[in-house]
Protein backbone atom coordinates (compact mmCIF):
# COMPACT_ATOMS: atom_id res chain seq x y z
CA UNK A 1 0.00 0.00 0.00
CA UNK A 2 2.75 2.44 1.02
CA UNK A 3 4.67 1.48 -2.13
CA UNK A 4 1.66 2.49 -4.24
CA UNK A 5 1.31 5.81 -2.41
CA UNK A 6 5.06 6.43 -2.73
CA UNK A 7 4.64 6.58 -6.54
CA UNK A 8 8.17 5.40 -7.26
CA UNK A 9 9.69 8.47 -5.61
CA UNK A 10 7.46 10.94 -7.49
CA UNK A 11 4.81 11.16 -4.73
CA UNK A 12 5.32 14.89 -3.96
CA UNK A 13 4.72 15.76 -7.63
CA UNK A 14 1.90 13.31 -8.38
CA UNK A 15 -0.09 13.94 -5.20
CA UNK A 16 0.34 17.71 -5.29
CA UNK A 17 -0.99 17.78 -8.88
CA UNK A 18 -4.02 15.64 -7.96
CA UNK A 19 -4.73 17.58 -4.76
CA UNK A 20 -4.51 20.87 -6.68
CA UNK A 21 -7.00 19.63 -9.29
CA UNK A 22 -9.33 18.26 -6.60
CA UNK A 23 -9.27 21.50 -4.58
CA UNK A 24 -9.86 23.66 -7.66
CA UNK A 25 -12.68 21.55 -9.13
CA UNK A 26 -14.52 20.98 -5.83
CA UNK A 27 -13.84 24.53 -4.57
CA UNK A 28 -15.29 25.99 -7.74
CA UNK A 29 -18.54 24.08 -7.23
CA UNK A 30 -18.93 25.79 -3.85
CA UNK A 31 -18.18 29.17 -5.45
CA UNK A 32 -20.96 28.56 -8.00
CA UNK A 33 -23.42 27.44 -5.32
CA UNK A 34 -22.68 30.58 -3.25
CA UNK A 35 -23.06 32.81 -6.31
CA UNK A 36 -26.40 31.14 -7.13
CA UNK A 37 -27.74 31.74 -3.63
CA UNK A 38 -26.58 35.39 -3.75
CA UNK A 39 -28.31 35.90 -7.12
CA UNK A 40 -31.56 34.39 -5.86
CA UNK A 41 -31.53 36.69 -2.83
CA UNK A 42 -30.88 39.68 -5.07
CA UNK A 43 -33.73 38.64 -7.36
CA UNK A 44 -36.14 38.16 -4.44
CA UNK A 45 -35.32 41.69 -3.31
CA UNK A 46 -35.71 43.00 -6.85
CA UNK A 47 -39.15 41.40 -7.20
CA UNK A 48 -40.22 42.87 -3.87
CA UNK A 49 -39.21 46.34 -5.09
CA UNK A 50 -40.80 45.91 -8.54
CA UNK A 51 -44.24 44.51 -7.84
CA UNK A 52 -45.72 46.35 -10.82
CA UNK A 53 -43.68 44.21 -13.18
CA UNK A 54 -45.24 42.17 -16.14
CA UNK B 1 -33.66 19.58 -35.81
CA UNK B 2 -33.38 23.29 -36.66
CA UNK B 3 -36.75 23.89 -35.00
CA UNK B 4 -35.41 22.21 -31.85
CA UNK B 5 -32.23 24.34 -31.93
CA UNK B 6 -34.19 27.54 -32.51
CA UNK B 7 -36.45 26.64 -29.59
CA UNK B 8 -33.42 25.92 -27.41
CA UNK B 9 -31.92 29.30 -28.28
CA UNK B 10 -34.65 30.97 -26.27
CA UNK B 11 -33.42 31.66 -22.71
CA UNK B 12 -36.70 30.34 -21.28
CA UNK B 13 -36.50 26.99 -23.13
CA UNK B 14 -32.79 26.64 -22.34
CA UNK B 15 -33.44 27.36 -18.67
CA UNK B 16 -36.24 24.80 -18.39
CA UNK B 17 -34.45 22.04 -20.32
CA UNK B 18 -30.99 22.46 -18.83
CA UNK B 19 -32.37 22.62 -15.29
CA UNK B 20 -33.58 19.04 -15.72
CA UNK B 21 -30.21 18.04 -17.19
CA UNK B 22 -28.06 19.29 -14.27
CA UNK B 23 -28.43 16.31 -11.87
CA UNK B 24 -27.46 13.87 -14.67
CA UNK B 25 -24.39 15.92 -15.64
CA UNK B 26 -23.31 16.09 -12.00
CA UNK B 27 -23.78 12.33 -11.57
CA UNK B 28 -21.83 11.40 -14.71
CA UNK B 29 -19.06 13.89 -13.92
CA UNK B 30 -18.51 12.39 -10.46
CA UNK B 31 -18.69 8.76 -11.68
CA UNK B 32 -16.38 9.23 -14.68
CA UNK B 33 -13.88 11.33 -12.73
CA UNK B 34 -13.72 8.86 -9.85
CA UNK B 35 -13.25 5.85 -12.15
CA UNK B 36 -10.79 7.64 -14.45
CA UNK B 37 -8.62 9.17 -11.74
CA UNK B 38 -8.59 5.97 -9.65
CA UNK B 39 -7.55 3.91 -12.70
CA UNK B 40 -4.95 6.52 -13.67
CA UNK B 41 -3.44 6.57 -10.19
CA UNK B 42 -3.55 2.91 -9.22
CA UNK B 43 -4.39 0.62 -12.15
CA UNK B 44 -2.53 1.97 -15.21
CA UNK B 45 1.05 0.64 -15.40
CA UNK B 46 3.98 3.01 -14.77
CA UNK B 47 5.69 4.43 -17.86
CA UNK B 48 9.00 2.77 -18.69
CA UNK B 49 10.81 6.13 -18.98
CA UNK B 50 8.85 8.53 -16.78
CA UNK B 51 7.89 6.05 -14.08
CA UNK B 52 4.88 7.06 -11.97
CA UNK B 53 5.34 10.77 -12.74
CA UNK B 54 3.43 10.20 -16.00
CA UNK B 55 0.24 9.79 -13.92
CA UNK B 56 0.11 13.61 -13.71
CA UNK B 57 -0.91 13.51 -17.37
CA UNK B 58 -4.33 12.09 -16.37
CA UNK B 59 -5.20 15.52 -15.02
CA UNK B 60 -2.95 17.63 -17.27
CA UNK B 61 -4.16 16.38 -20.67
CA UNK B 62 -7.94 16.78 -20.02
CA UNK B 63 -7.38 20.27 -18.56
CA UNK B 64 -5.22 21.33 -21.53
CA UNK B 65 -7.62 19.79 -24.09
CA UNK B 66 -10.64 21.49 -22.52
CA UNK B 67 -8.90 24.86 -22.20
CA UNK B 68 -8.58 24.85 -26.00
CA UNK B 69 -11.98 23.31 -26.75
CA UNK B 70 -13.77 25.79 -24.50
CA UNK B 71 -12.18 28.70 -26.32
CA UNK B 72 -13.35 27.18 -29.62
CA UNK B 73 -16.85 26.86 -28.16
CA UNK B 74 -16.71 30.49 -27.01
CA UNK B 75 -15.75 31.56 -30.53
CA UNK B 76 -18.78 29.66 -31.88
CA UNK B 77 -21.00 31.40 -29.31
CA UNK B 78 -19.48 34.77 -30.25
CA UNK B 79 -20.35 34.16 -33.92
CA UNK B 80 -23.92 33.16 -33.00
CA UNK B 81 -24.24 36.28 -30.90
CA UNK B 82 -22.74 38.75 -33.39
CA UNK B 83 -24.25 37.38 -36.61
CA UNK B 84 -27.63 35.98 -35.58
CA UNK B 85 -27.99 38.06 -32.40
CA UNK B 86 -28.87 35.03 -30.29
CA UNK B 87 -29.18 36.43 -26.78
CA UNK B 88 -28.47 33.10 -25.09
CA UNK B 89 -25.09 32.81 -26.85
CA UNK B 90 -24.05 36.16 -25.37
CA UNK B 91 -25.13 35.03 -21.90
CA UNK B 92 -23.14 31.77 -22.17
CA UNK B 93 -19.79 33.34 -23.15
CA UNK B 94 -18.78 34.54 -19.66
CA UNK B 95 -19.62 31.28 -17.79
CA UNK B 96 -17.61 29.41 -20.44
CA UNK B 97 -14.67 31.80 -20.02
CA UNK B 98 -14.76 31.28 -16.24
CA UNK B 99 -14.34 27.52 -16.65
CA UNK B 100 -11.85 28.06 -19.47
CA UNK B 101 -9.56 30.16 -17.28
CA UNK B 102 -9.73 27.42 -14.65
CA UNK B 103 -8.78 24.73 -17.17
CA UNK B 104 -5.90 26.79 -18.61
CA UNK B 105 -4.63 27.45 -15.07
CA UNK B 106 -4.80 23.74 -14.19
CA UNK B 107 -3.08 22.77 -17.47
CA UNK B 108 -0.20 25.17 -16.77
CA UNK B 109 0.15 24.25 -13.09
CA UNK B 110 0.00 20.47 -13.56
CA UNK B 111 2.33 20.82 -16.55
CA UNK B 112 4.83 22.69 -14.36
CA UNK B 113 4.56 20.04 -11.63
CA UNK B 114 5.23 17.34 -14.24
CA UNK B 115 8.02 19.39 -15.85
CA UNK B 116 10.12 19.69 -12.70
CA UNK B 117 10.99 15.96 -12.36
CA UNK B 118 10.96 15.30 -16.13
CA UNK B 119 12.66 18.38 -17.62
CA UNK B 120 14.42 19.57 -14.49
CA UNK B 121 12.58 22.89 -14.53
CA UNK B 122 9.13 24.22 -13.63
CA UNK B 123 8.91 26.49 -16.64
CA UNK B 124 10.57 27.23 -20.00
CA UNK B 125 9.51 29.82 -22.56
CA UNK B 126 8.76 27.01 -24.98
CA UNK B 127 6.29 27.69 -27.85
CA UNK B 128 3.57 25.36 -26.46
CA UNK B 129 3.87 26.64 -22.89
CA UNK B 130 4.00 30.28 -23.93
CA UNK B 131 1.00 30.02 -26.26
CA UNK B 132 -1.00 28.24 -23.51
CA UNK B 133 -0.01 31.03 -21.12
CA UNK B 134 -1.28 33.57 -23.66
CA UNK B 135 -4.56 31.63 -23.72
CA UNK B 136 -4.81 32.03 -19.94
CA UNK B 137 -4.23 35.78 -20.34
CA UNK B 138 -6.89 35.93 -23.08
CA UNK B 139 -9.43 34.26 -20.81
CA UNK B 140 -8.51 36.72 -18.03
CA UNK B 141 -8.84 39.67 -20.44
CA UNK B 142 -12.29 38.46 -21.55
CA UNK B 143 -13.48 38.17 -17.95
CA UNK B 144 -12.03 41.56 -17.03
CA UNK B 145 -13.72 43.18 -20.06
CA UNK B 146 -17.07 41.59 -19.22
CA UNK B 147 -16.81 42.75 -15.60
CA UNK B 148 -15.92 46.30 -16.60
CA UNK B 149 -19.30 46.98 -18.26
CA UNK B 150 -22.32 48.00 -16.26
CA UNK B 151 -24.46 47.69 -19.39
CA UNK B 152 -24.19 43.91 -19.94
CA UNK B 153 -25.58 43.91 -23.51
CA UNK B 154 -22.98 46.43 -24.64
CA UNK B 155 -20.27 44.49 -22.78
CA UNK B 156 -21.25 41.22 -24.42
CA UNK B 157 -20.70 42.70 -27.90
CA UNK B 158 -17.15 43.79 -27.06
CA UNK B 159 -16.44 40.49 -25.33
CA UNK B 160 -17.64 38.57 -28.41
CA UNK B 161 -15.31 40.61 -30.65
CA UNK B 162 -12.40 40.04 -28.24
CA UNK B 163 -13.10 36.28 -28.25
CA UNK B 164 -12.96 36.21 -32.05
CA UNK B 165 -9.67 38.15 -32.11
CA UNK B 166 -8.15 35.66 -29.67
CA UNK B 167 -9.05 32.65 -31.84
CA UNK B 168 -5.73 33.13 -33.64
CA UNK B 169 -4.01 31.62 -30.58
CA UNK B 170 -5.76 28.22 -30.99
CA UNK B 171 -3.90 26.97 -34.10
CA UNK B 172 -0.67 28.39 -32.66
CA UNK B 173 -1.11 26.29 -29.51
CA UNK B 174 -2.10 23.17 -31.44
CA UNK B 175 0.64 23.32 -34.10
CA UNK B 176 3.38 24.87 -31.93
CA UNK B 177 4.93 21.44 -31.34
CA UNK B 178 5.23 20.92 -35.13
CA UNK B 179 6.14 24.46 -36.23
CA UNK B 180 8.92 24.96 -33.69
CA UNK B 181 11.51 22.80 -32.02
CA UNK B 182 9.82 22.59 -28.64
CA UNK B 183 10.64 20.82 -25.40
CA UNK B 184 6.98 19.87 -25.11
CA UNK B 185 6.19 16.51 -26.72
CA UNK B 186 3.96 16.13 -29.78
CA UNK B 187 0.34 15.01 -29.66
CA UNK B 188 -0.20 11.54 -28.16
CA UNK B 189 -3.78 11.28 -29.39
CA UNK B 190 -5.01 12.12 -32.86
CA UNK B 191 -8.37 11.69 -34.56
CA UNK B 192 -6.90 10.07 -37.66
CA UNK B 193 -3.88 8.15 -36.35
CA UNK B 194 -3.42 5.14 -34.14
CA UNK B 195 -2.81 6.29 -30.51
CA UNK B 196 0.86 6.33 -29.49
CA UNK B 197 -0.07 5.23 -25.98
CA UNK B 198 -0.70 1.66 -24.73
CA UNK B 199 -4.41 0.77 -24.27
CA UNK B 200 -3.91 0.13 -20.53
CA UNK B 201 -2.76 3.75 -20.19
CA UNK B 202 -5.17 5.15 -22.78
CA UNK B 203 -8.53 4.02 -21.33
CA UNK B 204 -8.17 5.81 -17.95
CA UNK B 205 -7.20 8.93 -19.88
CA UNK B 206 -10.32 8.75 -22.06
CA UNK B 207 -12.56 8.12 -19.04
CA UNK B 208 -11.01 11.09 -17.19
CA UNK B 209 -11.44 13.25 -20.30
CA UNK B 210 -15.15 12.37 -20.46
CA UNK B 211 -15.45 13.10 -16.70
CA UNK B 212 -13.83 16.52 -17.16
CA UNK B 213 -16.17 17.22 -20.10
CA UNK B 214 -19.26 16.41 -17.99
CA UNK B 215 -17.90 18.57 -15.15
CA UNK B 216 -17.32 21.50 -17.51
CA UNK B 217 -20.82 21.21 -19.02
CA UNK B 218 -22.36 21.01 -15.58
CA UNK B 219 -20.44 24.05 -14.34
CA UNK B 220 -21.25 26.15 -17.44
CA UNK B 221 -24.96 25.42 -17.15
CA UNK B 222 -25.02 25.88 -13.35
CA UNK B 223 -23.44 29.33 -13.78
CA UNK B 224 -25.68 30.30 -16.69
CA UNK B 225 -29.01 29.66 -14.98
CA UNK B 226 -28.77 32.51 -12.41
CA UNK B 227 -27.46 34.81 -15.18
CA UNK B 228 -30.51 33.97 -17.30
CA UNK B 229 -32.82 34.71 -14.38
CA UNK B 230 -31.22 38.11 -13.81
CA UNK B 231 -31.22 39.05 -17.51
CA UNK B 232 -34.82 37.90 -18.04
CA UNK B 233 -36.20 39.20 -14.72
CA UNK B 234 -38.67 41.48 -16.52
CA UNK B 235 -40.32 38.45 -18.13
CA UNK B 236 -43.40 36.91 -16.60
CA UNK B 237 -42.00 33.34 -16.64
CA UNK B 238 -39.10 34.31 -14.32
CA UNK B 239 -41.48 35.71 -11.71
CA UNK B 240 -43.71 32.64 -12.04
CA UNK B 241 -40.74 30.30 -11.67
CA UNK B 242 -39.59 32.23 -8.63
CA UNK B 243 -42.98 32.08 -6.98
CA UNK B 244 -43.45 28.38 -7.76
CA UNK B 245 -40.09 27.55 -6.27
CA UNK B 246 -41.00 29.45 -3.11
CA UNK B 247 -38.02 31.75 -3.36
CA UNK B 248 -40.09 34.78 -2.42
CA UNK B 249 -41.27 35.58 1.07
Amino acid sequence: MLKVLFMGGYAPYVWSAYVLVFVVLVGYVFVIKAAGVKTKKWLAQWFDNHDECC
Amino acid sequence: MWTFLYALASPKAFFQKSQRLLPYLRFFAVVFLLIGLFSGLFIAPADYQQGDAFRILYVHVPAAFLSLSLYGFMAFLALLFLIWRIKLAGILIVPTAKVGVLMAFLALMTGAIWGKPMWGTWWVWDARLTSEFILLLLYAAILATAAAFHNKTQGEKLVAILVLVGVVDLPIIHYSVYWWNTLHQGATLSLFEKPKIAPAMLYPLLVTLVGFAFYVLWVIIAQSLPRILVRERHQRWVRQWFEEKGQRC
